[in-house]
This record gives C-alpha cells, sequence and structure tokens, in this order.
C-alpha cells in the first residue's frame, strides 16, 4: 500500500511540483459552485449568468498577488459587467445601435488595450444573453453584485486556507532546485530529468495550450545548444516563478503576513545562492585544477552537497535543521590552499579567471548557506520560532 | 535600435480592424438569425484571441472546435445516462469539474480546456433556466455557434489581415522596459557596489524583480512569435540568447555586491566607476526609446572602452573588480552587439 502511495505521491508531485494546479483548480470551480448552491438554496429564478460570472471574474483576479488589489479588480469587472448588463438590456430593442455601438468599443480596445479588451470584451458579451427591458437591466445589476459578494468572499477564504502553503511548498521546491542544479553543476552528476520534472511542470509552460508549450521546449532546445546553458535557463525560469509569489503579497490575516515576512526573509537567502551558483557554472571545466590545488576539494564539494540535502529534509519534516555539517578548519584549510595556489599564477589567463570565479562562487555560496542553516537552526519552515518572535 | 519602427500603431489597428470584423459579423449572425445563445459566436471569437497563446489561430480554432464537440458529448451522456436515472449524480458536477481543471492546469492543453467548458456551461444552463429547456438544442447550438466562430476567425486570419495576433507589437514594449531596467539596474548596483551596501532590502528586490519580470514578458513574446515560421527564427533566438547573456552578467553583479569585501573605493575609482556604469546605461536607455539619442552614444562609444580599458588596468591583478571590470565591459559588448543586430536585421 505504500509503495503504491509512494508512487501515486510521486507522481503528483512530478506533475505539479508547488500542487498550484490543484489549487488553482479549486479557486476555479468554488465559486461557481457556492452560487449554484445559493440559486438552489433559494430557489430564486437566476439566470445563467449568476452561476458563470463569479468563476470567471475569480479567474481574471487570479493574476494579481495583493488581496486587495485582487477585490478591487473583481469589482471593477462586476461594476463594467452590471452597468453593461444594464445597458445591453435596456437597448436590447435597437440591436443595429447596439452592434454599433459595440463594434466601436472592440475597435478601439483592441487598438489600445489588447489584452484587457480580449478578457473584459469577452465577459461583456456573455450580457447579451439577458433579456431586455429596465426591469431585467435592474436584475441583472443585482445579480452582478451578488456574484461579486460571493466571488469577495471565496477570495478572502482563499487568501486565509492556502496563503501560507504555496508559500511553504513554493519555498521547498526552489530548495529542491538549488540542492539539484548544484548536483549537477559539480557532482558532475546528470540529474537534469530531475529539473526538468520542475519546469516542464509549470514553470515553463506559461497560460496558454501545450502546442505552445511544446513549441516552447523546441524553442529552448535548439536556441540554446549547450546542456549548462538550458540548465541554467531552467533555473532561471524555475526562480522566477517563485518570485511571483513573494512580490507585493498582503493578506488580510495577521497571521499570515508574519508569515510572508518570515518566507520573504527565507527567501532573500534563498535567492543568493541561486545567484553564487551562476558564479561556478563552469565548474566542470576546472574541476581538474581545483583537485590538483587542494586534495580537499571534492570532500568540499560533498559536504556542501549533503548540507544542501539536510536543509531540504529538515524543510519537508517541518523540523528544526540538526547537525549541520560546518566543518570550519577543514575549509579554512581548502580556501587558504587555494588562494595561496591562484596567488602563484601557475595557469593560463584564462582558466586563472574562471578558477578565481568558480572560487568566488564557492565561497559566496558557502557564506550563503551558513547564514541559511543559521536562519533554518532557529526557526522551522513554519515560521517564525517563539524566541525570533520575542525578539522581534 | 529601430524598436519604435518595429510595430507601427497601423498595424496596430489593422489588427483591431481585423478582429471587430470577426466579432461584429458573429454578433450580427446572432442577432439577424436569432441564433438560440447566439452570444457564443462572438464569445469564441474573443477566448480564442485571449493572450497569452493567442497565436496560431487554426490551432486554436480546430482545438476549441474538437474540445468543444468531446466536451458536449460527455456532457449529453452524463446527463442522459446517469443524471436521468437518478438526479443525484448532479451533485457528483462540482467534483467532477474539479478535476477536469486539475488536469487542464497540469496539461495546459487547451482543447482540456474546452471540454471541461462544453461539458459543463450547456449542463448548467439546461439546469438553471426559467424555461424547460432541452439540453439536445443547447447541445446542437452550441456545436452551431462554435463552427460559426471558428470560421470567422480563420477567415479573419487567411483572408483580411494575416499574422493578426502576432505577438511583435509586444516585442516593442517589452523588449524596451528589459532595456530601461538594465539601465537603471546598473546604476543602482555600481551606487551599491561604491556604497557597500547589499541588494537585501525589500524595495530594492522589488525593482530588481521588475526587471526580470520585463525579462520574462520579453521572452514570453519572444517565443510566442517562433511559431510564426514566415518570421526569421534567427532574429528572435539571436536576441533571446543574447538577453539570457545580460541576465547572467547581472546576475553575478548582484552577487558580487552582496558579497562585497573591497575596503574602500579611491575618489578617482568611484568617478570612473560611475562614468562607466552611466554610459552603458545611457546605452540601454537609446536603445529603449529611439533612435534619437543613439548618436549621441556613438560619439562615447569609443570613450566607453577607453574608460572600461582604463578601470581593467587599475585592476590588472586578480581581484573583485578586475571581475566586475570584465562583467561591465562583457555587458557594452552585448549591449553593443543587440544594437547593431538589431538595426541591420529590422527593416
Amino acid at each position: 500500500m505504500k509503495v503504491f502511495y509512494n508512487i501515486c505521491y510521486n507522481k503528483i508531485r512530478q506533475l505539479d511540483p508547488l500542487n498550484e494546479a490543484l489549487l488553482k483548480a479549486l479557486y476555479v470551480t468554488f465559486p461557481s459552485c457556492l452560487a449554484l448552491g445559493v440559486w438552489m438554496y433559494t430557489r430564486r429564478p437566476f439566470d445563467v449568468l449568476f452561476v458563470l460570472l463569479p468563476t470567471f471574474m475569480a479567474l481574471l483576479g487570479f493574476d494579481y498577488t495583493s488581496i486587495y488589489k485582487r477585490i478591487l479588480v473583481v469589482f471593477y469587472i462586476a461594476l463594467l459587467m452590471g452597468i453593461s448588463g444594464f445597458i445591453f438590456c435596456v437597448l436590447s430593442q435597437h440591436r443595429i445601435y447596439l452592434l454599433f455601438c459595440f463594434c466601436i468599443i472592440t475597435f478601439l480596445s483592441f487598438s489600445f488595450f489588447y489584452t484587457v479588451a480580449c478578457r473584459g470584451l469577452s465577459l461583456m458579451v456573455i450580457l447579451f444573453a439577458c433579456a431586455g427591458g429596465w426591469y431585467a437591466g435592474i436584475y441583472v445589476f443585482i445579480e452582478t453584485m451578488i456574484g461579486f459578494i460571493i466571488t469577495a468572499i471565496w477570495i478572502v477564504i482563499f487568501d486565509f486556507l492556502f496563503y501560507r502553503y504555496r508559500m511553504k511548498t513554493s519555498l521547498i521546491a526552489g530548495m529542491e532546485i538549488i540542492l539539484q542544479s548544484y548536483k549537477t553543476v559539480t557532482l558532475g552528476n546528470s540529474s537534469a530529468s530531475t529539473i526538468n520534472r520542475y519546469c516542464d511542470a509549470d514553470y515553463l509552460t506559461f497560460e496558454g495550450s501545450k502546442c505552445i508549450a511544446k513549441d516552447h521546449h523546441t524553442f529552448i532546445s535548439k536556441v540554446l545548444e549547450n546542456d549548462r546553458d538550458k540548465l541554467e535557463y531552467k533555473l532561471f525560469s524555475a526562480c522566477l516563478h517563485i518570485n511571483k509569489l513573494f512580490e507585493g503579497k498582503k493578506s488580510f490575516s495577521l497571521k499570515n503576513n508574519n508569515y510572508a515576512l518570515f518566507a520573504s526573509n527565507f527567501y532573500l537567502e534563498f535567492i543568493g545562492l541561486f545567484r553564487s551558483i551562476t558564479m561556478f557554472y563552469e565548474y566542470d571545466s576546472v574541476r581538474g585544477l581545483f583537485k590538483s590545488f587542494s586534495n580537499q576539494t571534492e570532500h568540499i564539494i560533498y559536504n556542501i552537497y549533503l548540507r544542501l540535502d539536510n536543509i531540504v529534509i529538515s524543510m519537508k519534516q517541518n523540523t528544526y535543521l540538526k547537525n549541520a555539517a560546518i566543518e570550519p578548519v577543514l575549509y579554512d584549510k581548502w580556501k587558504l590552499d587555494i588562494e595561496k595556489k591562484l596567488e602563484e599564477n601557475s595557469t593560463s589567463e584564462k582558466h586563472l579567471e574562471q578558477l578565481y570565479k568558480t572560487f568566488y562562487g564557492l565561497n559566496c555560496f558557502i557564506s550563503q548557506l551558513e547564514r541559511l542553516e543559521c536562519f533554518l537552526a532557529s526557526n522551522t519552515i513554519r515560521g517564525y520560532s517563539y524566541k525570533e518572535e520575542l525578539k522581534r | 535600435m529601430k524598436l519604435c519602427s518595429f510595430y507601427s500603431m497601423i498595424q496596430k489597428m489593422q489588427r483591431a480592424c481585423c478582429i471587430t470584423f470577426a466579432v461584429g459579423v458573429g454578433t450580427y449572425l446572432a442577432f439577424a438569425f436569432k441564433i438560440p445563445h447566439g452570444y457564443w459566436i462572438p464569445l469564441t471569437i474573443l477566448i480564442i484571441y485571449i493572450p497569452p497563446g493567442q497565436g496560431n489561430a487554426i490551432k486554436r480554432s480546430s482545438d476549441r472546435l474538437l474540445g468543444t464537440i468531446y466536451g458536449l458529448l460527455l456532457g449529453f451522456l452524463f446527463v442522459k445516462i446517469f443524471m436521468y436515472s437518478n438526479y443525484h449524480w448532479g451533485y457528483l458536477l462540482p467534483f467532477i469539474w474539479i478535476f477536469t481543471f486539475y488536469v487542464y492546469y497540469i496539461t495546459t492543453e487547451y482543447w482540456v480546456l474546452c471540454i471541461v467548458i462544453g461539458m459543463f456551461i450547456p449542463i448548467i444552463m439546461a439546469m438553471t433556466s426559467i424555461f424547460t429547456e432541452d439540453i439536445d438544442s443547447v447541445l446542437v447550438s452550441r456545436i452551431f455557434c462554435t463552427a460559426i466562430a471558428a470560421i470567422l476567425v480563420l477567415v479573419a486570419e487567411f483572408f483580411i489581415y494575416k499574422n493578426i495576433s502576432k505577438h511583435s507589437a509586444r516585442l516593442k514594449s517589452n523588449a524596451s522596459a528589459l532595456f530601461n531596467d538594465m539601465g537603471k539596474g546598473l546604476q543602482i548596483l555600481t551606487d551599491h557596489l561604491i556604497e557597500k551596501k547589499k541588494v537585501m532590502n525589500i524595495p530594492e528586490l522589488v525593482r530588481l524583480w521588475e526587471r526580470t519580470s520585463s525579462f520574462e514578458k520579453l521572452h514570453n513574446t519572444l517565443i510566442y512569435e517562433f511559431e510564426y515560421k514566415e518570421n526569421s527564427d534567427e532574429f528572435f533566438s539571436y536576441i533571446f540568447r543574447e538577453t539570457i547573456k545580460l541576465c547572467r552578467v547581472y546576475r553575478e553583479l548582484i552577487c558580487i555586491v552582496n558579497n562585497n569585501d573591497i575596503s574602500e573605493f579611491k575618489e578617482a575609482e568611484q568617478g570612473l566607476l560611475k562614468k562607466v556604469s552611466d554610459t552603458i546605461s545611457s546605452k540601454f536607455y537609446s536603445m529603449a526609446i529611439d533612435d534619437i539619442e543613439k548618436n549621441n552614444f556613438q560619439a562615447s562609444k569609443d570613450s566607453l572602452h577607453e574608460n572600461i580599458f582604463c578601470l581593467k588596468k587599475q585592476y590588472d591583478k586578480l581581484s573583485l573588480m578586475s571581475l566586475w571590470c570584465k562583467n561591465l565591459s562583457e555587458i557594452a559588448i552585448i549591449a553593443d552587439r543587440l544594437d547593431s543586430y538589431i538595426d541591420t536585421n529590422i527593416k
């Protein structure tokens, strides 16, 4: 049973590492279901719009990270829909005028605001289905406003329930990506397939059809011939995706806002690791030289990998970081050895520059890792510990 | 750089005309022939053009049509087999809906979304209708409207204005935003390096995020543009590769700023550093705006390389600053290459 569970769990993680797809499906479906529930309970003769609009409105507001902005956008959409629905109902007897006005609006909006035009007009068009007359117009307006209230309530509930979860999973996924790319870059272990799974799942397939996603991959593999470049690009895309979650996040709940502060601090350390990796992407080409400079190199590199692995495990298990494998003496000796050799300038200038860059990158990576370890030694991924809260 | 002339307002208006034609004809047909649920025609047309996947109209239209047919069939079977015998089966609908949306968000296949919509909307319509509306007639009108909409989109795409859903319009603005951010970013980073500050505080990061998100936007545009085989693929690949390189170099610069162990800068060094970064930034700004400032940059181009050479000479010994100088010269070279490449390739 456990084996079966593990297979399913891994498969789902592979397809949807952040559970974003599941959350988004829930986010999209629930407002309509809520509206359907209201319709069934009240037995009011609502139009089909009443059931469909909340989903459309929620979907259009999904991209906004701040909850206030999201509700404001949904309100604007509802207002636009309500007013245009009212006008359509009133003018339903003068369809030629209506068509003429609609064509002018379409032309102007597509000329200047393409994205807004597509979304706004596709919602407005649905209102053509409304019955004519003043009474129907007012009724549509009321329906739209009730739809807005349902959507706003759901947005607040969704934010309250899943805010922390989304941040936590993205931090874990981010650290996993760092771990895998470090492994690929330094240990020469081709685990690009593991990197792929993150990128194939969601990060590289932005909204749109799969044909675009497929073309995307064709494009990447055609344009970036070097595997290292592809890996770097994928890592970059994954980080961009995670970035979105931390951009301008604001919640109604104080607890969520506190967690956002914690997650942002964690994220700063994480992004530092990501930047440092960029400095030693070419490690493969100077691996031999590093080995010849110090016989501790391989040990240090493997040690960093273990430390990263330790961090990921503790994050997944929601525990404080224990046994952080810091070996300062060994590390200082290694650093001195390399610095000495670099000062000797025994290799060619090109290699020397690359060596220095890689060495510097590794140093940055290690110091960043130490900071992250200190952070996780006093806090779990759940948020600030009691001591930290007191300090703050 | 001829970014401004790359996609003119006239082309935008041509595109708007074309879409207005399709939507207008669709709406007219719906009104004139009193097609039941006729608003589905303009709705489908508008949805096909929704970005970011609005390119490739044939694929999207056929996906829409096929997805709708499959969805309607599934919906029909669900209602006629399960719900017909026991209406309690209807309570399963929300769960099926969540599951199918989940499948859509995992696969991001447009036809899966069409199946979801095609399956549920007619069922909900039949359920919530005040008059007893037969689901069969809803299904038939849905297929009919989708087919008309798909035909109208194809007519607009092939007979009125080719490449109606081209992404080039976004390329201009996105490339401008990226170059602007690159220029701004370099100035911020140089200031931070001199003042020994870290790029850690949130407002700074947000500013840098904006830069990366502008890269993302540009890069999405390039990828969608790639679908149009008649465009020069090499052109987009080149811009893509070069912008990726630029981002990498910037990341390295941020890493240096955040792990800066340089004791202090002399005044002359500071001046030189600022001068170089300002010149490169102005180059980026000129690339983002238009040709006017370009001439000014041509004049300062030689002095830029001279200044970089001076900087490099000062930090001849292997150090953090030599890395910084190397990155600066790399940025200057890439910017130069990009500028001249776009100049020669955009007609």
